[in-house]
């Protein structure tokens, strides 16, 4: 009895196949992270704290499936939970716009050459935009846009059904539209 | 406010505009999209600006993990013995 344990614990092969994974997921995860927290350091805590998890729970993990999804529902697990404590206001969106109003913004109904449009947009607007929205909606657009999720993928990370996904998805993105769209409208005559 | 027509095909353009641009839209409402860009510069605008707004935000998100953080997730990962 007293031998029982006296070998050394040997690392589960599937553990290390796990770990790597994990690890090379580390950008995709950071872009998602980044964006869910107001600033680099708590990035950074929220990234700790969720690769602490994952590792933690690797066998909860079934092979095959999304890995880079089921990390970022750790992610959002843990976002909510600090969301939480600081007591955010909840589901608010923020300003409403009409899509036509949009298109107006950037001008009478000529061909717009895309490419040169996007050109013309900055980040800055769109991402303060992006910091702007509640929790709810930044989440959708960040994970399905920033985190390649499908709508299906991302109803599962969020426990919400597809059809609230797609639509704050519409709503997010339609608010960074305006901020694209006024900026744009605002610097060419 | 300008004020031209928007018509029955422009109101279905705009409905489908996200998930066309999501590339989950089925083929056959896609080839009706397509049929209407190909004659309403107003929606090819439309449609612009929704690729545009995901374009930009990719492009301004599209920071790796910083150095210091890979290498504290990999020795989290090193310290974490858990079967
Ligand atoms: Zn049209
Ligand atoms: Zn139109």
């Amino acid at each position: 009895m007293a031998d029982e344990t006296a070998e050394a614990p040997v690392t589960d092969p599937a553990r290390l196949v796990f770990d790597e994974q994990a690890l090379a997921l580390a950008d995709d995860v950071w872009r998602v992270a980044r964006r869910l927290t107001r600033d680099p350091q708590a990035a950074e805590d929220l990234m700790q704290e969720a690769y602490t998890r994952a590792f933690r729970s690797w066998k909860q993990y079934t092979p095959g499936t999304n890995l880079r999804a089921w990390l970022l529902r750790i992610v959002h697990n843990l976002a909510i939970d600090n969301a939480r404590k600081q007591q955010r206001q909840p589901e608010q969106l923020g300003l409403e716009a009409d899509d036509y109003y949009l298109y107006d913004r950037l001008g009478g109904p000529t061909v717009a050459d895309v490419d040169r449009l996007v050109e013309r947009l900055s980040p800055g607007p769109v991402l303060e935009a992006l910091g702007q929205l509640s929790l709810p909606f930044r989440e959708v657009v960040v994970l399905v846009d920033l985190g390649d999720l499908s709508y299906q993928e991302a109803a599962d990370v969020l426990e919400i059904p597809v059809g609230t996904v797609m639509s704050r998805l519409h709503r997010g993105r339609r608010v960074l539209k305006k901020a694209l769209a006024d900026h744009a409208g605002g610097e060419t005559a | 406010m300008s004020a031209h027509v928007r018509s029955e095909q422009c109101l279905h353009a705009q409905r489908c505009v996200q998930e066309y641009v999501d590339r989950t839209l089925p083929a056959e409402q896609v080839a009706i999209v397509d049929q209407h860009l190909a004659v309403c510069p107003c929606c090819v605008k439309c449609y612009g600006l929704e690729v545009g707004v995901r374009s930009v935000m990719r492009k301004a998100c599209d920071e790796p993990c910083p150095d210091a953080l890979r290498a504290e997730l990999r020795r989290i990962c090193d310290d974490c013995d858990c079967e």
